[in-house]
């Protein structure tokens, strides 16, 4: 948490003595090519905690499956229960791993400058909608069988 | 299970899994806490507009998965615990059992039999013979068993089966178990998308409660909270838990955490928030299943009269549609707070409070106010509701800026309570006491746990400032004389009544209040008025005098609110109105900066 802090806070002060590129009005980060180079590093500070937490996922799921180590007698119900249960848990934090890459990405692009325009950064962002899509049907309750 | 299975069980085992995914819930609930109050609040520094807007929706979905994880491997830790803990009682019981058999140098089969030796002597023509007893749990064999062996010359029969028996007893409690848990253990799977729905939510709900339902013997062990509530005993309790009883008791009960005064704000905080989502996909749920309001109102031959249909539909859900729909605003406005951190330089916010039964109640901090050097606890008046606490958690934000804004470098929390129920009315009700009679007591607790939890995590307290608006200054003074009696004063260093009908004392030191730290405003408007003279003319201020008297013994400070609500506007220019700004001047401690009338 801290050397996030400390990284914003220099970045900040990179910023406040940047404030002479500032276009009129707030964030000046409304369209066109005037990249303020405050707004490229608020997004790229951005992308890197979300980096952060990519990070801290896959740390997680170590974690679990350390844990998993001889959890597995046979013979015992509730063993074979809780294996079941790891492994699609397994499978969402590898997925929700991959979404905080989806973004870091995004971010980062935005952060580099890499967008033509604010139109096309909205357009990737919104373009994640269809990644994710509830499946009622088959989680919910079901899953509990 | 079998016998072999039982004797190579190794609750450890299982209590590490739980510990993997304990460690995985906390990953998760500091990754949302990172997404709210670093990321997204770091981009609200300075990025605006709609690509801005379209990050801050993925970064939400992104945090939603996150409590979502937080949620669902709390469950898992804290069951595969109470699996564990269930386990090991039995487990205890077959080794005992194993280890009196090898005592007796008798052996235990594969099987769980138990293999004796000859012993003893004749009875009659019946020689003592060795053999092998096999347990049984049921009754009606067992008494025969016992009854054989009254006529077996060899003593190492009876022993034996009793050893038997109690190995076939613990088998049996370990299928039990077994089979108890493995169903609750499956529910607890992840969700195969990554889209947290209401219904997921709701799953969340009913998994804690089958996780409750079999842990029962579990959380019996973790120490009851103290009776009474008090929140200094509160705040002890709860250091004293190991971690893992912490985070069982926060995952099995997260609304009496969220509501026990004396614990931590971050705890407190991560509890709420678990009822909030809960609340919230229960109650949309719940509106969604309400049929759909037919015509109030039938014309028939030129006379209007009441649609006999909407009766019976009002009757049936007219209360509760209104009812969930006001909390669901409620819960709307308390989002938006959390969407606005970063905002203005606005710090990370904590549920302290919330509550959706009957009118509702919310206390909402911004800036920790455990470890806060300053902190501020706004208390609003008549009308306060949850469908309209969008104004006053507002109003927390605005005394947070404006006293940041004189004092930089200190630590503030400025905290919106409501959790008393309001009047709906100036008359009649905002007339009585006995609201404010009622709040009192539980504000003041509100305000020992605060100070509890700031002693735990400090050791000192923080410059404590309370401000009433209208009917809540009525409540501060009832809370002030519920303490007078018992505990002392309040625990408010300075008090600030606004529109103020009065406190229920004539003067500022009857309520145990240090005039010198006693500050009034009112506004120059005929609302107010209507409010303060309607509380002195009805007695809520002791024989008529309310705390903008010279007769109440504070100090009356400059206002300008143009109304009975306009005791915290801000110009557009962003500085203060010099009623806000003298309210920041008292919460800052800078009393000769404050304008008197």
């Amino acid at each position: 948490m801290s050397s996030f802090a400390s990284e914003w806070a220099q970045l900040k002060r990179e910023a406040t003595a940047d404030a002479g590129m500032h276009l009129a009005g707030v964030g000046g980060n409304s369209g066109g090519s005037g990249w303020v180079s405050s707004d490229r590093k608020a997004w790229s500070a951005a992308g890197h905690g979300v980096g952060r937490l990519a990070g801290n996922v896959k740390t997680a799921l170590t974690g679990l499956e350390d844990g998993q180590k001889g959890a597995n007698a046979s013979g015992v119900q509730s063993a074979v229960a809780q294996a079941e249960v790891y492994e699609t848990w397994k499978t969402y934090l590898n997925a929700l791993s991959g979404r905080c890459g989806q973004i870091q990405g995004r971010l980062e692009k935005a952060g580099n400058g890499q967008y033509k325009n604010d139109e096309a950064i909205k357009t990737d962002f919104d373009g994640m909608e269809a990644m994710y899509k509830d499946t009622p049907a088959v989680g919910g309750d079901q899953k509990a069988r | 299970m079998d016998f072999a299975t039982l004797k190579a069980f190794k609750p450890s085992e299982f209590e590490e899994a739980a510990t993997g995914y304990a460690k995985t819930g906390d990953m998760a609930s500091a990754a949302k806490d990172s997404i709210e109050n670093e990321v997204a609040a770091g981009m609200r520094k300075s990025l605006k507009g709609e690509a801005a807007d379209a990050a801050h929706y993925q970064l939400g979905e992104l945090a939603k998965d996150f409590h979502y994880v937080q949620a669902e491997c709390g469950l898992i830790s804290t069951a595969l615990r109470a699996f564990a803990s269930d386990m090991r009682a039995v487990k205890d019981k077959l080794d005992a059992a194993i280890e009196d058999a090898e005592a007796k140098n008798f052996t235990v089969g594969a099987d769980g039999s138990v293999s004796y030796p000859v012993a003893g002597e004749a009875k009659g023509s019946s020689q003592p013979k060795a053999g092998t007893a096999t347990g049984t749990t049921d009754v009606t064999a067992q008494a025969i068993y016992q009854q054989s062996a009254n006529f077996n010359p060899n003593p190492n029969f009876g022993v034996a089966q009793g050893i038997a028996n109690r190995i076939a007893a613990a088998i049996k409690e370990a299928t039990e178990v077994d089979e108890k848990w493995a169903p609750k253990l499956r529910r607890l799977k992840a969700d195969d998308d990554l889209t947290v729905s209401d219904n997921d939510w709701i799953d969340v709900t009913s998994d804690a409660g089958a996780v409750r339902d079999g842990a029962k013997s579990y959380l019996s062990r973790i120490k009851e909270p103290p009776k009474g509530g008090d929140p200094k005993a509160n705040a002890d309790w709860w250091a004293h838990l190991s971690s893992d009883q912490q985070a069982d008791y926060t995952a099995m009960f997260p609304a009496r955490v969220g509501a026990m005064n004396g614990l931590p704000a971050t705890v407190r905080d991560e509890a709420n928030r678990i009822v909030l989502d809960e609340t919230r996909a229960d109650y949309r749920k719940q509106l969604d299943a309400i049929p759909p309001e037919p015509k109030r109102f039938i014309d028939f031959r030129e006379t209007v009269r009441t649609n006999n249909e909407w009766a019976v539909w009002d009757k049936k859900y007219g209360a509760k549609k209104q009812h969930l729909e006001s909390t669901l605003k409620g819960m709307e406005a308390i989002q938006k707070r959390f969407d606005s951190t970063g905002t203005e330089g606005l710090p990370e916010a904590y549920l302290l409070g919330f509550n959706p039964e009957a009118d509702g109640g919310v206390v909402l901090a911004t800036g920790n106010p455990d470890t806060a050097d300053h902190t501020a606890v706004y208390v609003p008046g008549t009308k306060t509701r949850l469908e309209t606490i969008d104004k006053d958690i507002n109003r927390g934000s605005k005394l947070w800026q404006a006293s940041h804004r004189l004092a930089p470098d200190a630590k503030i929390s400025t905290i919106s309570w409501f959790d008393y129920d309001a009047p709906d009315h100036i008359f009649p009700e905002a007339t009585w006491d006995e609201y404010a009679a009622k709040g009192g007591p539980t504000f003041r607790e509100f305000l020992e746990g605060n100070r509890a939890a700031h002693q735990a995590a400090t050791g000192s307290h923080a410059h404590t400032t309370i401000i009433g608006h209208s009917y809540g200054s009525t409540l501060i003074g009832d809370a002030a004389k519920s303490g007078l009696h018992k505990d002392g004063p309040l625990l408010a260093d300075d008090v600030i009544a606004a529109g103020s009908p009065g406190m229920q004392a004539k003067r500022a030191a009857d309520l145990g209040i240090d005039p010198n730290h006693m500050w009034a405003e009112k506004a120059d408007n005929y609302d107010d008025w209507v409010v303060r003279e309607g509380g002195a003319t009805m007695g809520l201020g002791d024989d008529r005098v309310v705390p903008t008297d010279k007769e109440f013994g504070g100090h009356v400070m400059k206002s300008d609110a143009p109304d009975h609500g306009g005791y915290w506007n801000v110009r557009d220019d962003g500085e203060p109105s010099v009623s806000l700004k003298n309210q920041a001047r008292v919460i800052t401690g800078q009393y000769e900066e404050v304008t008197l009338e």
